[in-house]
């Protein structure tokens, strides 16, 4: 008898849990897990730490995810899938490559987001999406004396306070409109300010960029209330959203993010995706969701990986997000 | 820092020119590099052809079984590389071949977890430079060289020079597209885990293949006369000699087959002239009968032997150390010869020296046991070459001695002295058949006894003069190991490799196999328990040679892979003699 053949698009959070999973209910699995990161499965929320020196990267990995051959589970990193072919049930890496599936788990997360007003400015925006931009980072540290942070979340706290402690002279640009909208709640919103205001950064509100010129070790940014800054390098951590490009450009149904139902079904009964990048169907709100955030994904994978391997379980709707922030619990909510 | 790069494609596509553009960079920039080519027997485009080469901050003279980089130009040739790749592997690869391919057909499905993929448009980078795909080869080289951290300008330096002949634009082109993959990867690949740098010192080594040595050596010595008839693996020293060679006023000539061309050495050495020929396996089993008249009429005669896979027509492109039998053994009747056998490419350079002086010293047959892995091999050298004080050892016969003058006086060190035929007063017979002191055919068994015994003396005499054995490593070791040729580079770092580990050996390294350097491998016999006898034949050839000294203590380690034996060969048979000790 053919085995079946799984294919996973995507090695974070979800992904990777969805392979084992896969393996532990379908022995006979053909199991291929792809990722367009050079590195198997770590936690992003540490690489804060990481890059401040208070964690070892080793310790950035989940040592659980680590056996893919013991597993067989075939991992190809640094591996981009260009489309997907769903009358044939194949889909194309970037380099050619043809591979079949039986059924398909898209889980590719996130993408960083900049809004629309500060397009112009991109080429001048460091990320600080994955383990590459850190380190990369590592490798420049001279760049981050002076930084400036354009936040609209929480994972810019997170790198505020860590170059703090590396002794960068930090400013911080909150973007509160999008803060707001990760964080839900007033409270949430003003711990936040309070725990930026009492560390070594300096916090910026009530103005906006109104130019940015590139000099020989850095940046001058002017504002719009008259005044400019030099910096050695600009983050640009306005939010995240769904990765959905694989997606849209194969006809699957998207929003913002692919909408699936409860078991993580798309609108192809052969594909499934699940994670940061998957919009959810909650019966109890009649309406599609997405549920960020590194827990999220995690279990996400694992009810998606029973689903393709038969079985008929829906996602659990009351997860409960909250981030540790300087030893400060803060609640983030779902986007609806 | 120590890199060991596999160069993967088919017959045709540069895989062995790129490995040697990188040796050449590598070397002229400081850098200790060690490049073996394997490819089909077949002269073009048929099969896969691959290279390997390693570079290293400290001198190098094996290699390991590990791949660090594999550069891929062609996917399905490097399916059978995939699962030799270290799980911090780099792999150099076309992201953006032609055409589709299906899973089945890809190396890259079957790599473990944790390589770090460096994805290039080989194929696109070069139709854009030159509007066809041959360039991908340098396209592969220009990403690999940022992966190592090569300065560019050296490489493309070295690419001036490599393809001077085939003129400005095909130079300009190949730097283009050298420089556009180079730059593609600066953009693209920035972290350091797309780098394995080397440390560049920026004093450069020269670089030689062991054929090359060889044929420096005999250019040394002075050769004047080399015969032969072209087999692989042998034929660049053929190459070599033919162009350089008249310009120091010698002569190359291509004989119609080898049985001629060692006839021709030995009729040039009889007036005198050093004289050589180089084969391998099939050819030197033609030049069997001839090695018997060198030595029974006393002829100075040196015959390189490079071995590869046999017998008969074998295995022409693969390496084996499975001529040692036919070179000791060979022939009919008691048959004196010296078989040489240099372990690196330095030694190729000097043992062909030696084999000169020593076929006239001791006017017989001597046989320089070279391989296909030594031979092909390109490596970085460190000394400089010594050129020899004389280069004409024939002794013979003083003026003053014309009266009592006999060709094959018995002496007491069984050397009888040798004039060049035509010197006045010095007349004599020379023949295959057994003859007296002056020379005439004679067959009664005191005198056949009495010149077989002057011409074995002469054997005697030769060991207390050329022995060059010496053991190495702790005094104190319960292993030992013997080794001869190319398969000693690997022994050497073995046993580097067993100290770190804790485990003591000692290694008898000998150039000179015959006449055996008895004492010495008695010495070391007598001082361990075990003595390991690695070889890339399956007879254990050298080690059935040794069982006449103690035999059960002998543990034969045979391969006949045709790939070189590697240091970490070695290193699990050492661990596995050592288990074998402390259970006992």
């Amino acid at each position: 008898m053919k085995k079946q053949r799984i294919v996973i698009v995507g090695s974070g959070a979800a992904g990777s849990h969805a392979a084992f999973k896969i393996r532990s209910y379908a022995n006979d699995a053909n199991i291929t897990l792809i990722s367009k990161e050079p590195h198997h499965c770590y936690y992003k929320y540490k690489l804060t730490k990481y890059l401040n020196g208070s964690l070892k990267k080793e310790l950035l990995f989940d040592s659980r995810l680590q056996n893919f051959t013991e597993q067989d589970i075939t991992l190809r990193l640094s591996q981009r899938v260009s489309k997907i072919d769903r009358q044939n049930r194949s889909l194309y890496l970037a380099h050619k490559e043809k591979i079949s599936y039986d059924k398909l788990l898209i889980a590719t997360g996130v993408k960083p987001y900049v809004p629309s007003a500060y397009h112009s400015f991109t080429q001048h925006f460091t990320l600080f999406n994955n383990l590459e931009d850190v380190e990369l980072l590592l490798a420049n540290q001279k760049a981050l004396k002076k930084p400036l942070i354009l936040a609209g979340g929480l994972t810019p706290v997170q790198l505020a306070l860590a170059l703090d402690s590396m002794g960068s002279k930090v400013d911080y640009l909150m973007f509160k409109k999008r803060t707001k909208i990760v964080l839900g709640e007033e409270q949430s919103l003003e711990k936040t300010v309070s725990i930026l205001k009492n560390s070594g950064v300096r916090y910026l509100e009530d103005c906006e960029i109104k130019g940015i010129v590139k000099k020989d070790h850095g940046y001058t940014v002017t504002y719009t209330n008259g005044s400019s800054k030099s910096y050695s390098i600009i983050f640009s951590l306005f939010g995240v959203e769904s990765n959905t490009r694989l997606a849209e450009e194969s006809g699957i149904e998207c929003e913002k993010g692919i909408l699936v139902d409860e078991h993580f079904r798309t609108n192809d009964k052969y594909i499934y995706a699940a994670g940061d990048c998957a919009q959810i169907y909650n019966p109890k709100l009649r309406d599609y969701w997405v549920n960020f955030g590194w827990p999220n994904a995690v279990v996400q994978g694992m009810i998606a990986a029973k689903n393709i391997c038969g079985m008929k379980v829906a996602y659990d709707t009351n997860q409960v997000n909250v981030f540790d922030v300087k030893g400060e619990r803060i609640r983030f909510r779902n986007w609806e | 820092m120590d890199i060991t790069i596999k160069f993967s494609g088919t017959a045709g596509q540069g895989i062995q020119t790129i490995g040697d553009v990188l040796t050449n960079t590598a070397a002229s920039t400081g850098i200790h590099v060690l490049n073996f080519r394997s490819y089909g027997a077949e002269i073009r485009a048929r099969g896969n052809s691959d290279a390997t080469v390693r570079l290293s901050n400290t001198p190098v003279s094996s290699f390991t079984d590990d791949i660090d980089v594999l550069v891929s130009t062609q996917r399905n040739a490097s399916i059978v590389w995939a699962s030799a790749v270290k799980q911090d592997s780099i792999i150099i690869f076309d992201n953006d071949p032609k055409q589709v391919f299906d899973e089945k057909d890809s190396f890259l499905a079957k790599l473990p977890p944790g390589v770090t993929l460096c994805g290039v448009p080989l194929t696109l980078f070069s139709q854009e430079i030159t509007g066809a795909s041959k360039g991908k080869n340098i396209a592969a080289l220009g990403a690999l060289i940022y992966v190592l951290d090569i300065p560019l300008e050296s490489c493309e330096a070295e690419i001036a020079r490599f393809w001077k002949r085939k003129g400005d634009l095909f130079v300009k082109n190949n730097c283009a597209i050298l420089r556009k993959a180079y730059e593609y990867c600066q953009t693209e690949y920035l972290t350091e885990s797309y780098r394995k740098k080397i440390k560049v010192t920026g004093k450069g080594f020269p670089v030689l293949s062991g054929n090359q040595a060889v044929a420096k050596g005999a250019l040394a010595a002075k050769c004047s006369i080399y015969a032969g008839y072209p087999i692989t693996p042998a034929t660049p020293i053929f190459e070599m000699l033919a162009k350089e060679l008249p310009a120091q006023k010698g002569k190359v000539i291509q004989t119609e087959d080898e049985i001629s061309a060692i006839s021709v050495v030995l009729g040039a050495s009889f007036t005198g002239a050093r004289s050589m020929t180089a084969t391998s396996g099939p050819g030197f089993s033609l030049m069997i009968e001839q090695i018997g008249l060198s030595s029974m009429a006393e002829v100075p005669c040196v015959i390189v032997c490079v071995q590869r896979g046999g017998p008969s027509t074998g295995l022409p492109t693969k390496t084996e150390q499975s001529d040692l039998n036919i070179a000791l053994y060979g022939g009919h009747g008691d048959t004196t010869r010296i078989i040489l056998a240099p372990t690196n490419v330095s030694e190729c350079y000097s043992c062909a020296i030696k084999a000169f002086d020593y076929a006239q010293r001791y006017q017989m047959p001597v046989i320089l046991l070279s391989d296909f892995f030594l031979a092909n091999r390109r490596e970085t050298i460190h000394e400089t070459f010594k050129k020899p004080k004389k280069t004409d050892t024939l002794v013979k016969p003083k003026s003053s001695t014309q009266k009592s003058f006999k060709r094959f006086k018995n002496t007491k060190n069984g050397i009888s002295p040798m004039p060049i035929p035509g010197t006045e007063g010095f007349y004599y017979t020379t023949t295959g058949l057994e003859h007296n002191e002056s020379g005439t055919p004679v067959y009664d068994p005191e005198n056949h006894l009495a010149q077989t015994d002057k011409r074995f003396r002469k054997l005697k005499t030769a060991l207390q003069e050329i022995n060059d054995a010496e053991i190495i490593g702790d005094p104190k070791a319960k292993i030992g190991i013997v080794s001869w040729g190319s398969t000693t580079g690997a022994v050497l770092e073995a046993m580097s490799l067993a100290q770190s580990k804790g485990i003591s050996i000692k290694v008898l390294k000998t150039t000179v196999l015959w006449p055996l350097p008895e004492n010495s491998i008695k010495e070391l016999f007598s001082s361990v328990e075990k003595v390991l006898i690695p070889e890339m034949n399956y007879q254990g050839q050298l080690a059935s040679l040794l069982t006449f000294v103690e035999a059960d203590k002998i543990i034969r380690f045979n391969v006949i892979s045709g790939i070189p034996l590697t240091s970490i060969d070695i290193m699990q048979q050492i661990e596995k003699v050592n288990d074998v000790l402390r259970k006992e």
